[in-house]
């Protein structure tokens, strides 16, 4: 099965080098049948590849612990399920991965554009994605061999890193590999259309759903790995600016700008240049994600160490970026915005300023991780950055940006009247007014968080506006009840109120962040068996401590009950977990979650005479970060539903 | 009109101002430990970290505000002690004032340049900015109901 792994990556390189050539004699000769022919040569390549990541799942599977990879990433005592998603836990597996995937995008584009092939860009999106596919089996079959053999068999494997034995785990890599890898068919339509001088708003038509289907998945990545973070990593948090979460955050921001700015060359054929040059951004950065990881440039708790790689994604991303330059520079007067905007107060222009301010979060959050690299070059001095920076530096843009969400859908399309902005803000501005006097009221007098949730407030109050103006206006043209009127016009108009139901998604996030950095309570104690804690309206007695085994580990549970303003509201259960093959144990986090508030207990530490070691956390509102994601990844999924062709 | 836009943008500068004005309140064991990174090697700020060298650092640190020393004290002793590698966050002078003074700068040469932008686009038309424009986006009757009426219209179209 070795062999036949090998053999496969290198058959998937022969085909995408050799559609490669095919395409490019094609395209010099005008010949049809060679990008035929090209076309199949990829069809293959996505059969090779993945014929190789089978073959590597099944030396997981059957513990082949004579390949260096599945000795490093696996043992014996590992559950199977684990077993094969171990797959992309290491370096070698996950770039098979990548150009796995990308095979099979790639097919799928092909299959796509069947009825195209006379187009004069359709081969130059092939040659695109295939030029991407070839640089990722290259590493795989030169310097990142997934099948490479020890020269002896070991009894057993090194085991996976227990953290990593975590459900938020086994999805949160390949859900963001994925809408990295989404990102190419874009970034190939835009690069084919600067080619082939086809500037017109197709390319972006036909890559509307790659777009926010890739964004979607990415921010399925961002916030499993997020929820991973909280339920695994037992420091109560969920999102620490980590150098490789950054990495991930930085293409997701510029992802989210050109998505915006999008409709705006979609409806009014302005921007094309800006349009250009932020999906190339975008996804140079999802390269440079990739880069960063696994380079060692920077230390991060992710990174899979100093891997010899960097200097071949460094070469990638120079290519990458001196090209889309060069062609954007090239295609300048023919991507030169020819209509006009008639105002500063209209949506066109919120949605530019909306797209500054994403770029601004990018470029600090970008600055800021390499920042340390920058200062040692100039100053010689070793400094860390870390999540107090960018809480003070981004905070500000985070709010400033929410103000925008919430004035954009206020402004009419390309000029909005003194009479219409009054209208509009009457409602929001006046209910913002009034819950920001009701919270400080309240009690809620820091800054921050008034102003986050005032403005949060805000946002809701339009998106609600928007919702009920479009139901009123939809029951007036059709006279439909109410009832019916709302779920017609969100499924006739799900690309418009997707978008908003992804804003009303990003307000419940921003109430949640709010409320579990503003009003989180931390306690840490060490009780003997009956003894309790309190925290907050919450008293903890510890009962008992139960030992047992479960697959591959040994675990220690104490039993807590938990009372909440003197009622017993239940019990908790943290664990301390002994991995066969890890060198040290770990916490298991017990968590009692409410819409309110999350109980969050870890278990640091058990003495010799059974006494335990508790911090416990209150969380505010923590559920509101997984419902506000669940809710943007919703609003995003509804907005590219396709609808059905109209018959006439 | 005017008006307006100047609300717009007083209140827009007043939220970047006054988040950014914000001071944290004085200093608590767990605020020193979101200043410090644990020095296990795990790159974790220490009061995220739950390693052994983690909870020995803690200690340290429970010690020396038993002594009676300040926020600035301790953080100057484990600077003196580790380098200023251990701060989670670079301390604001010198050099390290780029950092936080970047994105900012980057902030406004980007308002300045959609500006720039927008005033260009707005050249190629020198529509007359004192009234609602009849572009079919506006009317002169409920203009509330106008506009959703064109949008529903025209988002219709679009899908």
């Amino acid at each position: 099965m070795v062999s036949f792994g090998k053999l496969c990556q290198i058959l998937a390189f022969t085909f995408c080098a050799g559609g490669m050539v095919l395409l490019l004699v094609g395209i010099t000769r005008n010949d049809l049948r060679l990008i035929r022919s090209a076309r199949r040569a990829l069809y293959s390549l996505a059969i090779f590849s993945s014929l190789a990541v089978f073959a590597l799942a099944w030396l997981f599977a059957v513990g082949n612990y004579q390949v260096k990879y599945v000795a490093a990433y696996s043992d014996r005592a590992l559950p199977l399920f684990y077993k094969i998603t171990a797959l992309w836990a290491g370096q070698d597996g996950s770039l098979l991965f990548w150009a796995w995937v990308l095979s099979l995008v790639t097919a799928i584009v092909i299959f796509n554009t069947r009825k195209e092939l006379h187009s004069s860009n359709t081969p130059y999106i092939y040659l695109v994605l295939a030029g991407v596919s070839s640089f990722f089996l290259f590493l795989i079959i030169t310097v990142s061999d997934p099948f490479t053999l020890l020269p002896y068999a070991p009894r057993d494997g090194q085991g996976l890193n227990p953290m990593l034995q975590n459900p938020g785990m086994i999805f949160h890599p390949p859900t963001l590999f994925l809408g990295y890898i989404g990102f190419t068919v874009p970034f190939a339509y835009a690069i084919a259309a600067m080619v082939s001088g086809k500037l017109d708003e197709s390319w972006l038509q036909k890559t509307r759903t790659w777009n926010v289907l890739s964004w979607v998945l990415l921010t399925i990545g961002i916030i499993l790995g997020g929820q991973w973070a909280y339920v695994e990593l037992g420091w109560g948090g969920y999102w620490a600016w980590d150098p490789v979460e950054n990495a991930s955050f930085i293409p997701w921001l510029v992802a989210t700008a050109f998505i915006h700015t999008a409709i705006i060359q979609e409806r009014r054929n302005i921007m094309k240049i800006w349009n250009m040059t932020l999906i190339v951004l975008t996804f140079i950065l999802c390269i440079f994600g990739t880069y960063l990881v696994r380079s060692g440039v920077l230390q991060s708790v992710h990174d899979f160490g100093a891997s010899g790689l960097g200097g071949y994604f460094l070469i990638f991303m120079a290519a990458l970026l001196l090209g889309s330059v060069y062609l954007i520079a090239a295609s300048y007067q023919d991507l030169r915005t020819e209509h006009s905007l008639e105002s500063y107060l209209s949506r066109e222009s919120t949605f530019l300023f909306n797209n500054v301010v994403l770029l601004a979060i990018a470029f600090s959050t970008l600055f800021g991780t390499m920042f340390p690299l920058l200062s040692e070059a100039v100053t010689g001095n070793k400094i860390t950055v870390s999540q107090p920076f960018f809480n003070r530096v981004n905070t500000p843009l985070f709010l400033l940006l929410l103000l925008i969400t919430g004035i954009c859908p206020l402004i009419g399309w390309r000029k909005a009247s003194a009479d219409n902005l009054r209208k509009n803000f009457l409602i929001p501005l006046l209910t913002t007014i009034g819950s920001s006097a009701a919270m400080f009221a309240a009690g809620i007098r820091a800054l921050y968080p008034l102003l986050a949730f005032s403005l949060s407030v805000f946002v809701a109050t339009t998106i609600l506006v928007e919702f009920w103006t479009g139901t009123r206006a939809r029951k007036i043209l059709t006279g439909e009840p109410a009832h019916i009127a709302f779920p017609k016009l969100l499924w006739k108009m799900r690309r418009r109120y997707g978008g908003f139901i992804a804003h009303f998604g990003v307000v419940l996030m921003v109430i949640g962040i709010t409320g579990s950095n503003a009003y989180k309570l931390e306690e840490q104690a060490t009780l003997f068996r009956g003894q309790s804690m309190d925290i907050g309206a919450y008293s903890l007695r510890y009962d008992n401590m139960k030992r047992y085994k479960l697959y591959n580990r040994d675990i220690y549970a104490a039993n807590l009950t938990v009372y909440k303003d003197g009622k017993m509201a239940g019990t908790i259960s943290p664990e301390k977990r002994f991995y066969v093959n890890a060198d040290e144990p770990t916490t298991e986090v017990s968590l009692r979650s409410t819409l309110m508030e999350d109980l969050y207990v870890t278990m640091p530490a058990i003495g010799k005479s059974r006494e335990i070691t508790l911090r416990v956390a209150v969380n505010p509102l923590i559920l509101w970060v997984w419902i506000g994601g669940f809710v943007m990844v919703l609003g995003g999924i509804i907005s590219i539903i396709p609808s059905r062709k109209k018959v006439k | 009109m005017k008006t307006f836009k100047y609300t717009v943008v007083i209140l827009m500068a007043a939220v970047l101002f006054l988040s950014f004005a914000v001071q944290l309140p004085a200093a608590t064991s767990s605020e020193i430990e979101q200043e410090l990174m644990c020095d296990c090697g795990c790159n974790d700020m220490l009061v995220n970290c739950t390693c052994e060298r983690s909870e020995q650092m803690r200690g340290i640190i429970d010690g020396m505000i038993d002594e009676g020393k300040s926020k600035e004290e301790i953080l100057a002793l484990f600077v003196s002690q580790f380098g200023e590698s251990i701060l989670s966050s670079p301390p604001r002078r010198g050099f390290n004032l780029v950092a936080y003074g970047a994105p900012f700068v980057g902030l406004l040469v980007g308002v300045g340049i959609a500006f720039v932008f927008v005033r260009r686009w707005r050249g190629r038309d020198s529509d007359d900015e004192s009234g609602p424009h009849d572009d079919g986006y506006s009317s002169p009757g409920d203009e509330m109901d106008s506009r959703i009426d064109d949008e529903l219209r025209k988002m219709e179209d679009d899908i």
